[in-house]
């Protein structure tokens, strides 16, 4: 039995021969029911819309100012990068650590990994788009900026019968980036990823 | 019978007694006995912070000169107070609840590997994607505090974070990975 043509229940572990699907059909465990997988067509080129829209809307959260507020006359306003820098300031160098991986190394590697392994496979590069797929797979779960976009919010609303909140550019385009993350790890997800790889090298894989 | 094994990372399904995915080439050993050291360590270390990271304040306001600080139960009781209910539960949810059930999760979970019991074996598998979906989200209060924190430093009222916040952050980063040493393939592994 080849290998390419197993696919193993991630909930009771029990192994289904693959099927051919239509477009949008998916395919059920006959153990317990959970989902084994989706047809999903070429996926990279959605991917690869994703990525590079989510390098650009993560450039400018990056850049340009999150929050601007107004207190008794006097005016503040943060980046992200600055945010995660107090902390340090403040001498919270293990938090500012944890917040810098998971706030921006782990989302930008989530999205580069994204474009890359999407561009590779639209160009036909077998290794890149692997290597690319296995930093992603290792990344992603790291990435997470939708948990601080709720943060965000949730500060607002501490302050906000306090002080006038202005949100910047840089909010606006994390809420793009929140939305591109969410589109690529649970809309299209990595085993859909790994299983679009497979397909286009079936006959070329070692 | 051929025996299957699946990867954890990208979903290949391997022919046993294989190592290493045959796909993405990271690690795809079931090894019941580290699995379960592993996850007890780590679930004891988390469980230990806990602690510090509730009783010291995550974050401090000065205003005037006096420093107040809140714990996050405080910061939840002024919320509560203040009538911003959706956001009370919000932080009471996300920083006190999901941690506590996270540790029972993970020690039902440890407990049922470790005696080999064979019922409700999907119910379990399920349990374990839950918390691994639902912990990072613990870490909105170290984010809330890195926002008001960096925002609010003005003369008459500044906003610092507190000794907590890093008890805190490594005890949310300890039930990740401890959750992640739970190999949810070992859960029903010597049933059938």
């Amino acid at each position: 039995m080849d290998p390419r043509r197993v696919v193993i229940c991630p909930i009771c572990q029990t192994p289904h021969l693959r099927e051919p699907l239509e477009r949008g059909e998916e395919a059920h465990c006959s153990r317990c029911g959970a989902t084994l997988y989706r047809e999903r067509g070429a996926l990279e080129q959605w991917v690869f819309i994703a990525g590079v829209v989510g390098l650009i809307l993560f450039g400018v959260t990056l850049l340009f100012p999150l929050i601007t507020i107004l207190l008794g006359g006097n005016r503040s306003e943060i980046t992200l990068v600055e945010g995660i820098f107090s902390l340090y300031e403040q001498g919270f160098l293990l938090v500012a650590l944890l917040a810098l991986m998971v706030l921006i190394i782990y989302p930008s590697l989530l999205l580069a990994t994204a474009f890359l392994y999407a561009l590779a496979l639209l160009l036909g590069g077998k290794r890149v788009s692997r290597w690319a797929l296995v930093l992603f797979t290792l990344s992603y779960r790291w990435s997470m900026v939708d948990i601080f976009l709720v943060a965000v919010l949730v500060a607002m609303i501490k302050i906000f019968e306090y002080a006038s909140i202005h949100f910047g550019m840089a909010f606006w385009a994390l809420l793009g980036v929140v939305a591109t993350q969410i589109f690529l790890v649970y809309g299209v997800g990595v085993e859909a990823m790994w299983d679009r790889w497979e397909e286009l090298y079936y006959d070329k894989v070692d | 019978m051929t025996k299957w094994i699946r990867c954890r990372h990208c979903g290949a399904a391997n022919r046993a007694p294989r190592t290493i995915c045959r796909r993405c080439g990271l690690d795809i050993e079931i090894d019941p006995k580290g699995s379960l050291f592993k996850a007890t360590l780590l679930l004891c270390a988390a469980i230990i912070f806990y602690i510090p990271a509730n009783l010291y304040p995550v974050l401090q306001s000065a205003s005037f000169g006096s420093v107040k600080g809140s714990t996050i139960l405080e910061g939840v009781v002024e919320l509560w107070k203040m009538g911003d209910y959706p956001v009370a539960i919000i932080i009471f949810v996300a920083s006190i609840l999901v941690p506590l059930l996270k540790f029972a999760i993970l020690a039902y979970l440890i407990l049922s590997i470790f005696l080999g019991r064979c019922h409700k074996i999907e119910e379990k598998v399920r349990l374990y994607y839950l918390i691994e979906i639902t912990g990072p989200w613990s870490l909105i209060d170290i984010f809330v505090v890195l926002v008001l924190a960096a925002l609010v430093h003005f003369n008459s009222i500044s906003i610092i974070a507190g000794p907590g916040a890093t008890s805190f952050g490594i005890m949310v980063f300890l039930t990740i990975i401890a959750a992640h040493a739970v190999d949810e393939r070992i859960l029903g592994v010597t049933c059938e």
